[in-house]
């Protein structure tokens, strides 16, 4: 929470900047932002492999744990669509591809922006992190009313990091390597199909 | 997007290389969240100076809260089903 919240000082701080009328022309270059985001996926990378532990959980509990971030990614997907019934004025294309962030809003605003799209980049900044408050906030009634896998799927790609300790505080330990595991695969997903939602 | 999947293949067995060198733990974990306050602040300002995305700023709002409530509603329904017919409860504690 206190993470989304820095996140979220930088990115006000930087509107208010841009909106200044004096900007410095190379705070606006792409280039820029471009190399910072590969620096950032190569650190993604890293602490992906940091994690040997990701192997263990899967032999442990069987292949049948991948169904988890599967069913997540298909909900995800049939809610994203229900979402472009509801909204008028956005492409299915587009709302397919806010959705695949799944809450991971750093990665997924970036890539988004950076292929050509600022004004859906920002939808996609904060549908994440709404989706993030959310799990952060709604996880007690998610377990009562959807079982105790719903708050992991509603984390999404948080769910092994800034959402997971409220997910084993509401489940149990047994749950908190089932979020670790399905969070990192949908984190290692996002990049991929925002990219491929978006080209 | 050959070269964003290309800069996470290499970042992986170098993580798993050094996984146990404290040091190099700590400044990755230190430079990934600086390199995404940088990315944000720079989006922020991509943001800031573009005036269509201002003047838009309460229907972005709308648009976004109604997304990521139907994709918790729906990913939330998918596992709840995925549970009830398919693992019957094979996560719980035994």
């Amino acid at each position: 929470m206190k993470g989304s919240l820095i996140i979220l000082t930088f990115f006000i701080a930087g509107c208010f900047v841009g909106h200044m009328d004096s900007v410095p022309t190379w705070l606006l270059n792409d280039a820029l932002s471009t190399y910072v985001l590969y620096a950032l996926l190569f650190l993604v990378g890293m602490s992906i492999g940091f994690d040997s532990h990701c192997w263990t959980i899967l032999r442990e509990m069987h292949l049948k744990v991948l169904l988890v971030p599967f069913a997540i990614f298909l909900g995800t997907a049939a809610g994203s669509i229900a979402a472009w019934c509801i909204i008028a004025d956005m492409s299915m294309h587009d709302v397919l591809a806010v959705g695949a962030g799944f809450g991971y809003y750093s990665l997924s605003t970036v890539i988004i922006t950076n292929l050509g799209d600022p004004l859906l980049g920002s939808v996609a900044l904060l549908a994440n992190i709404i989706r993030e408050i959310i799990t952060l906030l709604c996880t007690p009634f998610l377990v009562r009313f959807f079982g105790k896998l719903a708050p992991v799927a509603s984390g999404g790609a948080t769910a092994m990091d800034t959402t997971l300790p409220i997910i084993v505080k509401f489940t149990s330990e047994r749950y908190g390597i089932i979020a670790v595991f399905s969070g990192m695969v949908l984190t290692v997903l996002v990049p991929f199909i925002v990219t491929f939602i978006m080209t | 997007m050959l070269i964003t999947i290309l800069c996470i293949l290499i970042g992986i067995p170098l993580g798993f290389l050094f996984r146990h060198n404290k040091c190099i733990v700590d400044n990755v974990n230190r430079l990934t969240m600086w390199s995404i306050y940088a990315l944000l602040f720079m989006l922020g300002v991509t943001t800031g100076s573009n005036e269509t995305i201002i003047t838009q700023l309460g229907t972005i709002g709308v648009q976004a809260a109604c997304i990521s409530a139907c994709c918790v509603l729906g990913s939330a329904s998918a596992v709840f089903l995925l549970d009830k017919f398919i693992l019957k409860g094979q996560f719980d504690e035994r």
